[in-house]
């Protein structure tokens, strides 16, 4: 397949999340579903708990932002998507990578 | 204070002793529940006696039956079933050993979400539709399996070692079959094992979270009641010990020969347990600071890295020393590792070696149990081996009054030197 036909349609996806964030309204539920679970039971392992302490501390956001998580993640609406996609996912300055397939020896 | 009481938390989980409950269901399921409080989630595993030793002559048979499960059920496709546990959030998976068919799910246990989940989970082990279109599917995954493991020395020798290990035993055969057992394998022959050995009686289920006992009953009746009571499978028979020493190589383009040097070994209520434990734990099942790795490593340099083991199975697993080690030197460092284990069987540890591994036991056993996960295979293993609801905490105390003279004794007595499964895989000798 064209490479360029790709990324025109991952380009056409995110201009539909940016037009209509409606659209993501069920996958959003999903999402975060599994974010939060997967965030309980990673904790499942107290060296990830640790990790968190200390990735929180020492990056200067603080324990609390630990237990905020769940709720904060579970605020965040179809249109804040839409919003930072369209703030960060700029293609003027997007860098693309290709991995070509050589035949194995 | 919410500093602390996250402390408080974390310590509780680590230095919390393991209470397990059991009972059984009405339909005959065996049931192991460990409450934990922290985290709001729950894992169950089903455990059936339903493995690859009840293949038969068509290896690969429980592997496959294991892996259709969560492909299709009566009312839901797999796309379907997919969806729904990805919108829960929950974990579904499966796994297929020699003793143990394992199907299991971790879920939040937030009211509507946990409900959801065991709904869909028991219906998705209890109303199985094995369809032609998966087993078509999952036997073509195996058989690649099947072609990449040809290319790995370590594979090759692995299945090789039980081969010789286990002879005409159950437990000999690959779990993951072969081309021509795969071929004869059809959807009626599922259907058939799931039919005999998924059932109440030949389960036992594993309930670890942040549930009461109540809800914990009402789960476990709840999976329960979806399976036939069947019967509980004979046991196998038991792996009967060797009756001289084999001396095998294989041949391997590899640069490196993979040598595995073992016997039959032992099931988890033999009476020498908890001194072979401790022996092992000594010899070569501490990694770096292990004799073996000592003799074989640090004075020789002949490998990165040796280790010794016993899979605890059933009906009586293997004792295996294995190492990897250059062509050229695969000789020695084979006559090295026989001499170690030789003089470990003949004469007794010195006295600092043995408080060294008991305090490494001892004092690491609490994190052995420091997550559900964890947890939850301590249950299905106690559960499944029939082992004594105070296995965990017993085990320390059992270690501790261990003898040098206890450990040699016991290595004595199992370990026969001629009568050894000598194995190696490397390029031509």
């Amino acid at each position: 397949m064209d490479k360029q036909i790709l990324i025109d349609a991952i380009k056409t996806q995110v201009k539909e999340l940016i037009e209509h964030p409606k659209l993501i309204e069920d996958e959003l539920v999903r999402t975060k579903a599994q974010l939060e679970a997967s965030f309980i039971f990673e904790q499942d392992l107290i060296h990830t708990q640790a990790y968190y302490l200390g990735m929180l501390e020492t990056v200067g956001l603080g324990i609390d932002k630990m237990f905020e998580y769940v709720d904060k993640m579970n605020e965040i609406k179809a249109k804040d998507v839409s919003n930072v996609a369209k703030q960060y996912l700029d293609f003027s300055q997007v860098n693309t990578v290709e991995l070509i397939t050589q035949e194995i020896k | 204070m919410r500093l602390f009481s996250l402390f408080l938390l974390l310590i509780t989980q680590v230095e919390a002793k393991v209470t397990i409950e059991q009972w059984t269901t009405p339909e005959g399921a065996k049931v192991l529940f460990t409450q934990t409080q922290g985290l709001p989630m729950l894992d169950v595993a089903l455990n059936f006696d339903a493995a690859s030793s009840r293949d038969g002559d068509k290896y690969g048979l429980a592997m496959l039956t294991n892996s259709l499960i969560g492909t299709a059920s009566t009312y839901h496709t797999e796309e379907q079933i997919i969806n729904q546990f990805e919108s829960l959030g929950s974990e579904f998976s499966g796994a297929s050993l020699k003793d143990m068919s394992i199907i299991s799910m971790r879920s939040l246990t937030r009211r509507d979400i946990l409900q959801s989940s065991l709904d869909l989970f028991t219906e998705v082990v209890t109303k199985v539709d094995y369809q032609q279109r998966y087993l078509s599917r999952e036997k073509k995954q195996t058989l690649r399996a099947i072609e990449a493991a040809k290319q790995s020395p370590a594979s090759i020798a692995n299945s090789a070692f039980s081969q010789l290990v286990f002879n005409k035993h159950p437990y000999a055969h690959k779990k993951i079959g072969n081309k021509e057992s795969l071929e004869k394998i059809n959807l009626a022959d599922l259907k058939q094992h799931y039919q005999h050995y998924y059932v109440a009686k030949n389960l036992t289920i594993a309930l670890v979270g942040d549930i009461s006992k109540t809800k914990a009953k009402q789960i476990a009746r709840q999976i329960s009641h979806g399976l036939n009571m069947g019967k509980k499978a004979k046991a196998n028979p038991v792996v009967l010990p060797l009756q001289q020493t084999q001396a095998v190589h294989i041949e391997f383009p590899s640069t490196q020969t993979h040598l595995l040097i073992g016997q039959v070994g032992i099931n988890r209520s033999h009476a020498d347990y908890y001194p072979l434990y401790l022996g092992n734990h000594i010899l070569g099942g501490s990694g770096l600071t292990s004799i073996l790795s000592d003799e074989v490593r640090e004075q020789r340099g002949l490998a990165y890295s040796t280790s010794s083991y016993f899979t605890k199975m059933k009906s009586n697993g293997y004792f295996l020393i294995k190492l990897q080690t250059k062509n050229s030197q695969a000789d020695q460092a084979k006559k090295i590792a026989l001499e170690t284990l030789k003089n470990f069987r003949n004469n007794a540890i010195d006295e600092q070696k043995l408080q060294d591994g008991k305090d490494n036991i001892i004092g690491g056993f609490a994190l052995e149990t420091a997550s559900n996960a964890n947890i939850l295979t301590y249950l299905s293993i106690i559960g499944f081996y029939d082992l004594p609801l105070n296995y965990l905490s017993s085990f320390t105390s059992k270690i501790k009054p261990i003898s040098a003279r206890d450990i040699q004794k016991a290595y004595e007595r199992l370990i026969n030197m001629d009568k050894l499964v000598i194995l190696s895989v490397g390029v031509k000798k």
